[in-house]
């Protein structure tokens, strides 16, 4: 009988194992939180085109076609910025949890997550910027701070995900040249 | 452990360990009856509710999980199916009410192992029977506590199956699914479990039910990181487990025969078994999801007699009908789950661990004999 009797012998250090299971678990969990991240994305953009349409479609252009093309042009534009955003955060959130449960390593993702990292902070400085600038016209106070909140964790998310892909390397390294 | 292996193989180890046919029965019968003798199996009998030594889904189901709720859940399912380890295991940065779950944690080879079975000593077969179904749950249920919490017998998706192979095992992902009407499936690894709840305190998270039924299987290997592991991994291989706990049973039941002078913990009648060696380990390792049918025809096989089939009424009329009731098979069986309980509750409340509630113990009386046995109460804190 094939007896384990209740050890079963690793060739690699337990410390390094257990910390590679503790990120890689980490990394697994990050990655389902990053896939939720994309619905906010989608609020967010759709906040922006209820809001402040200007941004996407410039007012003078607006003069030069009829409403229902407007409209038209408007769905479409918002509705490829939408699936463009989740797709983004998907594509990462999967990427992470597909290397978190061990299966292939891939580390462009990585790049993706930095990328979504300054955005991510590109927009919560502007919101800082706004609550200084603000004024009636804009949207109110407490959109301006929910979305401030959301986005320094969403900052911290990402960025602990690229810690726990980063320690993944270093241990998975260590463990093939025998170091601790 | 199921049926197979706390009614049949029990037989079988009590047979080993030299009790006649009929007194194997009793052991085994008395072992099995732990897993069904539930408040609704004793208030069928009239019999004293807190001799319940389990509890059935629907009671269960019922349970409040207030305080009280879960000091009676702990006291059933510590002392009977998940006998603590360490009473005073010592973990770093632990509140103490995490420290108090974590010493619950069921493990082998206890200190209360020991007295279990040396409680069981000269206090008849019904009591034996008890102890062994204690001492072999502590092999299968390992590494979970007999209280609901979340932060100690949670699992999560790291949960891997390895199959033996010609020169080593090969991992292969377990897929849990909550569908109870659905029978486990070996051949692919898909197996049924509770369902994921985040309350610390809920029922779903008593015991082994994150696992499901993979403990009970003894042909089952896995690895998995439970909850209170710190990202460590358990590697649990049934068919080494249960062997242990056969012959660990074959030692304890020769010392209640009174063959051996003491019981310790960590030892096993393995010369016992070592004619039926490879008879025993095919059964263990037969991947089959019930493994009655070939225990009773070993058991029956070193017998020459038959071993009938469990009756859950078996003993049931004569304990109705009888006047005292202390003198029949469940009179005998309620007394002797009674004193595993107090013996149970009172050590953990000794330690300050009020999760199985309070413990009175019975002052030395004028005669200058002090009681083993002490009054249990459900108290409130």
């Amino acid at each position: 009988m094939n007896d384990l009797s209740g050890v079963f012998v690793i060739d690699i250090h337990e410390d390094i194992a257990r910390k590679l299971r503790k990120h890689c678990n980490t990394l697994y969990t990050l990655g389902s939180g990053t896939m939720a991240l994309g619905v906010w994305s989608a609020v967010q953009i759709i906040l922006i085109v209820m809001n402040t349409p200007e941004v996407i479609f410039p007012q003078e252009f607006q003069e030069n076609i009829s409403n229902s093309v407007y409209v038209i042009i408007m769905l479409v534009v918002t509705v490829v910025m939408i699936l463009l955003s989740i797709g983004l955060y998907v594509f990462t959130g999967s990427r992470a949890r597909a290397e978190g449960m061990g299966k292939k390593r891939r580390s462009f993702y990585i790049v993706v997550v930095a990328f979504l990292i300054i955005v991510h902070a590109v927009t919560a400085v502007l919101s800082i910027i706004n609550i200084f600038t603000f004024n009636d016209n804009q949207e109110s106070l407490t959109s301006i701070i929910v979305s401030i909140i959301v986005n320094a964790t969403s900052i911290y998310i990402l960025s602990d995900m690229i810690h726990s892909a980063v320690m993944i390397r270093i241990l998975r390294r260590n463990a093939e040249t025998g170091k601790e | 452990m199921q049926k197979d292996f706390h009614y049949y193989a029990t037989y079988c180890a009590a047979f080993i360990a030299g009790f006649t046919h009929e007194e194997s029965m009793d052991i085994c019968y008395s072992a099995q009856f732990v897993d069904l003798c539930s408040k609704t199996l004793l208030g069928k009998i009239k019999a004293p509710a807190e001799a319940a030594t389990t509890q059935l889904q629907l009671e269960l189901m019922d349970t409040r999980t207030d305080t009280a709720g879960l000091q009676e859940i702990t006291r059933i399912w510590s002392s009977f199916h998940f006998l603590p380890r360490d009473l005073h295991a010592v973990r770093k940065s632990a509140s103490k009410k995490y420290l108090n779950k974590y010493r619950l944690i069921c493990g082998t080879n206890s200190n209360l192992l020991e007295k279990t079975v040396k409680l069981a000593k000269d206090k008849g077969l019904q009591a034996a029977g008890i102890a062994m179904h204690v001492l072999a749950d502590t092999w299968a249920h390992s590494y979970f506590a007999g209280t609901p919490s979340l932060v100690i017998n949670n699992t999560d998706y790291y949960f891997y199956e390895l199959i033996p192979e010609a020169d080593g095992f090969s991992e292969r992902p377990i897929r849990f699914r909550h569908n109870p009407s659905a029978p486990d499936d070996l051949e692919n690894s898909i197996y049924v479990n509770c369902l994921y709840q985040n309350n610390e305190n809920s029922i779903m998270n008593l015991g082994h039910g994150r696992a499901g039924h993979l403990p009970d299987y003894s042909c089952v290997r896995y690895k998995y990181m439970p909850a209170w592991g710190d990202y460590s991994e358990i590697v649990k291989d049934n068919p080494s487990d249960y062997m242990k706990a056969f012959t660990q049973m074959i030692y304890a039941l020769k010392y209640l025969r009174g063959v051996n002078d003491n019981f310790e913990k960590d030892i096993y009648d393995t010369e016992a078994v070592k004619p039926l060696d490879d008879e025993i380990k095919a059964i263990l390792e037969k991947r089959q999801l019930d493994a009655c049918d070939d225990w009773q025809k070993l058991g029956e096989r070193l017998s020459g007699k038959e071993i009938e089939d469990f009756d859950i009424e078996k003993y049931q009329s004569e304990y109705m009908q009888a006047e005292e009731k202390n003198d029949t098979f469940l009179g005998r069986f309620i007394a002797a789950a009674l004193a595993q309980k107090s013996m149970v509750t009172y050590s953990i409340f000794s330690t300050g661990n009020k999760l199985a509630g309070s413990s009175l113990v019975k002052k030395t009386s004028h005669f200058g004999m002090r009681s083993e046995d002490n009054a249990v109460k459900g108290l409130d804190e």
